[in-house]
């Protein structure tokens, strides 16, 4: 293996927690994840053992949420309640932003929302395209549409909040 | 002006240091000139800004990554045979035939014809570990895994099927390994207590032991070593004083099978060998240890054929 795996987690495990956590929206499970997909690159020594990272992270992410959507199906989905919720008026408005931020990003398309992820998990323009198969020039066209859609999602979710409260 | 206008994409890759240089003078040369783009490009800074604040804000909880866990169960530099990932399936068999014969009840006295003893494992895949025990009962297995058992279902099964195997022959037999990263799947198919050795820290194998010739080896234990018929061998000591014969054999790149065999009078081999974490086996007086990756399935197969 022409990079030392040791370092690259050292400087790609936080990234790779951010971009799964995004997945599955829970700090744990992201951490399961990428060490798992860590171990698997210990065993299957990639050439360019970052970017593998990132898709086999990815690939188990998917595989985790379709379990859990399984499980999920049994279960009442809890909504944050900020009037019930115990926690502190900071975590909780922390915990009500997260959620929103979520919805948004579930808005976008599957690839722009990857494209958006590993651009801000610290991948560089050709890294991305080389794991999404876009062409190199195409990255900045879905970062641009995927980021204006984002923010346009976010907005537009403040305001059926706003509208709901009455 | 060469250009006429610049699209958003290109405005986002200037933004995020990401166009070609001979594209960013062009860009900021049209910049430069044209108002209009230049409002675009503020408007598209702020909406870069704006969707990072956004993803910060879902950004999971600040923790202090976990130690490096995989490191721990890394190879030792691998030893520099050609790959055989082809050789993988014959391994198995070999596996098998070996086992079959192993529990025929061989006299631990008799020579054994070295084609037949064998411990083997398949590589064509990640994961999971399976091993056998050679002949009679002067030798002994061991195993090691290096990736984590997927299934913590499918290690209890193996572990009962080790059991099983185990009654059979009376004699110690392996059952799975699994890896610290999966510390709940070992709980369960908690191992039948027997010739499961965790060996004692050492430094890496290759490191320590020197390479001797064939015929050395033949001398120290008075039979032909036990090997993988068909596989690149190497055997090597430790010392001129130290009567332990290592045969290592490379199944494909990151599997890497060792067997320890002692004179049949001085008993197993010590556990002065392995790296810690390594787990040994021992069968009589052989020790086998199988490092890197193997199929899931390899040990339920073989123990299927061994039944």
């Amino acid at each position: 293996m022409p990079e030392d795996l040791a370092e690259i987690y050292r400087s790609t495990f936080p990234a790779l927690v951010r971009f799964l956590y995004r997945k599955v929206w829970d700090v744990e499970r992201a951490e399961d994840l990428a060490q798992e997909a860590f171990a698997r690159a210990v065993v299957h020594k990639p050439e360019s053992a970052r970017g593998w990272l990132f898709v086999v992270g990815a690939n188990m992410a998917r595989d985790d949420a379709r379990r859990a959507a399984r499980e999920r199906r049994h279960l009442t989905l809890l909504k944050s309640d900020p009037t019930s919720a115990p926690a502190a008026d900071e975590a909780v408005h922390t915990e009500t932003e997260r959620s929103r931020v979520r919805t948004a990003l579930e808005q976008l398309t599957p690839r722009d929302r990857e494209v958006l992820l590993l651009w801000d998990a610290g991948l560089s323009y050709d890294e991305i395209a080389t794991q999404t198969g876009l062409a190199r020039g195409a990255v900045g066209t879905t970062l641009a549409r995927a980021r204006r859609r984002l923010v346009e999602a976010f907005a537009a979710g403040e305001q059926d909040e706003h509208i709901a409260r009455g | 002006m060469s250009i006429s206008h610049v699209d958003d994409g290109q405005l986002h890759a200037y933004l995020d240091g990401e166009l070609p240089q001979a594209e960013a003078w062009r860009l900021e040369a049209h910049l430069g000139e044209c108002p209009a783009c230049r409002g675009r490009l503020e408007e598209q800074r702020a909406l870069i800004a704006r969707a990072s604040e956004l993803l910060a804000l879902a950004a999971p909880p600040a923790r202090a990554a976990p130690p490096f866990r995989p490191a721990e169960v890394q190879p030792p530099p691998p030893v520099r045979w050609p790959a055989r990932q082809p050789l993988a399936w014959a391994a198995t068999v070999v596996l098998a035939l070996a086992a079959g014969w192993y529990l025929r009840g061989e006299s631990p006295s008799s020579p054994v014809p070295p084609d037949r003893r064998a411990a083997g494992a398949n590589a064509a895949a990640p994961r999971e570990t399976a091993r056998t025990v050679p002949p009679s009962a002067r030798q002994t297995a061991e195993t090691k895994t290096l990736a984590p058992v997927r299934e913590a279902d499918e290690a209890a099964r193996s572990a009962a099927a080790a059991q099983r195997d185990q009654m059979i022959s009376g004699s110690a037999l392996p059952n799975p390994q699994i890896t610290p990263l999966d510390q709940a799947a070992r709980a369960k198919a908690a191992p039948p207590a027997s010739a499961l050795v965790a060996a004692a820290p050492a430094a890496p194998l290759a490191a320590r032991w020197e390479t001797i010739p064939w015929d050395t080896a033949r001398a120290i234990l008075g039979v032909e070593p036990v090997r993988i018929p068909n596989l690149p061998a190497v055997a090597k000591r430790s010392s001129a004083a130290d009567r332990v014969v290592l045969v290592e054999q490379q199944l494909a790149s990151g599997t890497v099978v060792r067997l320890q065999e002692r004179p049949a009078a001085e008993g197993a081999p010590g556990m002065e060998v392995g790296a810690s974490e390594r787990l040994a086996r021992y069968v009589g007086n052989l020790r086998v240890e199988i490092e890197g990756a193997l199929p899931a399935d390899s040990l339920s197969k073989l123990l299927e054929l061994v039944r």
